[in-house]
């Protein structure tokens, strides 16, 4: 097996090597970092309304479409990503996405224990430490005739700058979301007191990936990959990939660890544009924002809303009963816009 | 048929990358994902779903899915025309997961050559061995 082992990549080559092993149906291991940081989107998010773009644009941020699932990430020159392509009919493959997930996870997990930080998998693709908190996420895809099972050693982590690429509905939720960050997201530097030099990662990363492939050999980056790289960095800073129609927006949700997330959605009700902002704490509703341009009277009642929702499981009837409850006990009258509607902002239709 | 923990209706037709085709009686052929997808995959949360009036090969990729943050490929097991596709898992995707066979269909194609391609799909005891395989590197791989 090649481990392409290469270094600080300027621009999205970070991204793009392993895409291009991939789409070339070849199989490898590449280790790298970003040299400047980028905003990264899922496959399936829309990414004009996920990140900030302006401020992604004022402050020199790259921002770009991976071709592997999950919410918005930051990426910079503190993580070291590990990037595995195989075949589908390689025998190494598990079958199943939970089991893909949980034998390639080994590397990293040992490649922590070995830079001082015991780490364990949390079902369903998160790495987390002993008192819990997320210290990588893994993703994947089946691209062409591979599988990709990606993620990312933390060596440290920019905490201030992540709230502000994403777009949130108002400064309470932006802070309300650092918070969360904080205290559920960890990395090496701050479980082991010390900034981990990179090249201490890497090698912990090869040895331990050799144990679950086999011997790696290393190899540079050829013709051939340097050649699909230039061609889907052209596709992935076109337009039409970057800002491509998504059928139908999920509800976002921005996930800090597993049980804790940001969920947000819009709807339109017959008595206008409603949209909701909620965090969702170990699957119960622990903030929410609602606005929109729908009429309420009184509007003040909006807060007693918001309110009512909050310590609800997010679940369509908990919270159906709690809007109900709320409508029930006051006065407030939204034209046009019921509790099905809140459900269906919340992504709870359905 | 069950074979151990997945079932695999007699009367559909399977594709290697485990795309079910059903052919209608109007002519058309109705194609979902199986049961063994659909447990490998987990919680489908995400259906990017191919559009009307597209042209699609055998074997084609056509489509996506999200389920632990993973992205996974919709295969067509049949060239032709699509002519209508399940715009119900727009709203929910985990019909997919609920109800492989019935309301977690995805799409309706009308087939540009039934006959010849149909015989390069499985169907009973080609079935039964092919499970198999799969189950067997389920076991080595996983």
């Amino acid at each position: 097996m090649k481990v392409y082992d290469l270094g600080l990549r300027p621009k999205l080559d970070a991204m793009l090597c392993f895409h291009a092993l991939a789409h070339l149906g070849r199989e490898g291991l590449t280790l790298v970092s970003p040299a400047s940081t980028i905003a990264c989107v899922g496959y399936f998010q829309d990414t004009r309304e996920v990140i900030d773009l302006d401020f992604c644009l004022k402050n020199g941020l790259e921002v770009m479409r991976r071709e592997v699932g999950g919410g918005a990430v930051l990426l910079d020159s503190g993580q070291v990503f590990y990037n595995l392509i195989l075949r589908m009919d390689n025998p190494l493959v598990p079958p199943t996405v939970d089991g893909v997930y949980r034998k390639f996870s080994e590397a990293p997990i040992k490649t922590y224990g070995d830079l001082g930080v015991e780490v364990s998998f949390r079902p369903i693709n998160d790495l987390v430490t002993r008192d819990g908190r997320k210290i990588a996420g893994e993703g994947g895809a089946d691209i062409g005739r591979c599988m990709v099972f990606v993620g990312s050693i933390i060596m440290d982590f920019d905490y201030e700058l992540m709230p502000n690429i994403l777009k949130v509905p108002d400064e309470k939720f932006r802070d309300k979301f650092h918070k969360s960050l904080s205290e559920n997201l960890t990395t090496l530097r701050r479980e082991t007191g010390r900034l981990v030099p990179r090249e201490e990662v890497v090698g912990a990363l090869k040895r331990r990936f050799g144990e679950v492939l086999g011997p790696l050999r290393e190899a540079p980056l050829d013709d051939e990959l340097r050649a699909k790289m230039r061609e889907l960095e052209t596709r992935f800073r076109s337009d039409e990939f970057l800002f491509r129609k998504i059928r139908k927006p999920v509800a976002r949700e921005t996930r800090v660890r597993e049980g804790v997330r940001f969920v947000d959605g819009i709807h339109k009700a017959p008595g206008g544009l409603l949209s909701c902002y909620a965090e969702v704490v170990e699957d119960v509703i622990d903030g929410v924002s609602i606005t929109g341009d729908f009429t309420m009277v009184p509007r003040a009642g909006l807060e007693g809303l918001e309110g009512a929702i909050v310590g609800a499981p997010y679940e369509p009837r908990p919270v159906r009963d709690a809007i109900e409850n709320f409508y029930g006990k006051t006065h407030v009258d939204t034209p046009g816009v019921e509790a099905g509607h809140y459900l269906a902002a919340l992504g709870l239709a359905g | 048929m069950k074979i151990a923990n997945y079932d695999l209706p007699d009367e559909l037709y399977y594709h290697g990358e485990h795309a079910w085709a059903k052919l209608e009686d109007d002519g058309r052929v109705r194609v979902g994902m199986n049961d063994f997808f659909q447990q490998a995959a987990g919680d489908v949360v995400y259906v990017d779903l191919p559009f009307e009036d597209d042209d699609v090969s055998a074997g084609e990729t056509c489509g996506k899915v999200q389920s632990s943050k993973w992205v996974g490929k919709l295969v067509a097991p049949i060239s032709g025309t699509i002519v209508e596709v399940n715009e119900d898992l727009e709203g929910e995707s985990a019909l997919i997961n609920k109800d492989p066979y019935g309301a977690g269909w995805i799409m309706v194609i009308q087939p540009s050559d039934w006959e010849s391609e149909k015989a390069a799909l499985m169907q009973g005891d080609a079935v039964a061995s092919w499970m198999k395989d799969e189950m067997k590197k389920a076991e080595e791989g996983g």
